[in-house]
């Protein structure tokens, strides 16, 4: 460990610890348990697919104008 | 860096979907997951929801994680991204809203200080909460969570060089500050 390092943990050796609440830390842990092994919700995806193909469906449509106008 | 054995079945047990190495590494990271939200964000509302967001994710990757993962240096990567993205999203409403927001007391006690026993204590959030938040950060990783640099310049996505530049230059600060916050 670097002379660096063990000063500063040196420094901040009194900082309290800090906790959530244990009515919140349970909620979260029955929330995030429930979803072990599952695959994120398929509408999560849905927004980026759709950002997607509107930036493509933009080139596409710049590039077409642009070789009309050049002839 | 080597995967310890407690955090290698920890991984395996979550590429298995089972519940019960969440419930362990859950209980193994919350503390200290919060007490870094905590601080980057300065809101406790704010750090539970991240600190939700970070566990879902874990949550839903679990069967996609590699073997060797490092499962705190995951952990510390995600949380990161999402403190990334709130602060992106606090800028663009402080500049949209402009005038708009009502000038704020740049040091009001916070709930950290309002929960620290001590004046020293008080002192050291203090100064801490005044560092900008990039050196905060490395003060948290590096300083309290005990993390490598070369870990934290991975979890940040720096060169390890700069995270010892950013570590000299928050130590230096930090230690300005406690000698003018100090009693």
């Amino acid at each position: 460990m670097s002379d660096e390092t063990t000063e500063l943990q040196d420094l901040v050796k009194d900082l309290p610890a800090v906790d959530v609440d244990p009515s919140s830390a349970a909620r979260i842990a029955e929330r995030a348990r429930r979803d072990v092994g599952q695959r994120p919700p398929r509408a999560r995806l849905v927004l980026p697919i759709l950002v997607g193909l509107l930036v493509a469906i933009t080139i596409v449509w710049a590039l077409y104008k642009a070789f009309e106008a050049l002839g | 860096m080597q995967v310890s054995t407690a955090e290698a079945a920890w991984v395996a047990g979550l590429r298995r979907g089972e519940p019960a190495a969440f419930d362990a590494v859950f209980a193994s990271y919350r503390r200290r997951l919060y007490g870094y939200l905590v601080r980057m964000t300065r809101h406790r509302d704010l750090a539970e929801d991240l600190l939700q967001e970070t566990f879902l994710r874990l949550a839903q990757s679990a069967k996609q994680l590699a073997p060797e993962t490092r499962i705190g240096a995951w952990l510390f990567t995600v949380a990161h991204r999402l403190v990334q993205s709130w602060a992106r999203a606090q800028a663009v409403r402080a500049q949209f809203a402009g005038d708009l927001i009502a000038p704020v007391d740049p040091a009001p006690r916070s709930p950290l200080e309002a929960a620290t026993d001590s004046e020293g204590q008080r002192a050291l959030e203090r100064a801490l909460a005044a560092l900008a938040p990039a050196h905060r950060e490395v003060v948290l990783l590096v300083g309290v969570e005990g993390l490598a640099p070369s870990e934290v310049a991975a979890i940040l996505g720096l060169r390890p060089e700069a995270v010892r530049q950013r570590l000299a230059r928050a130590r230096a600060q930090l230690a300005e500050l406690l000698a003018e916050v100090r009693p």
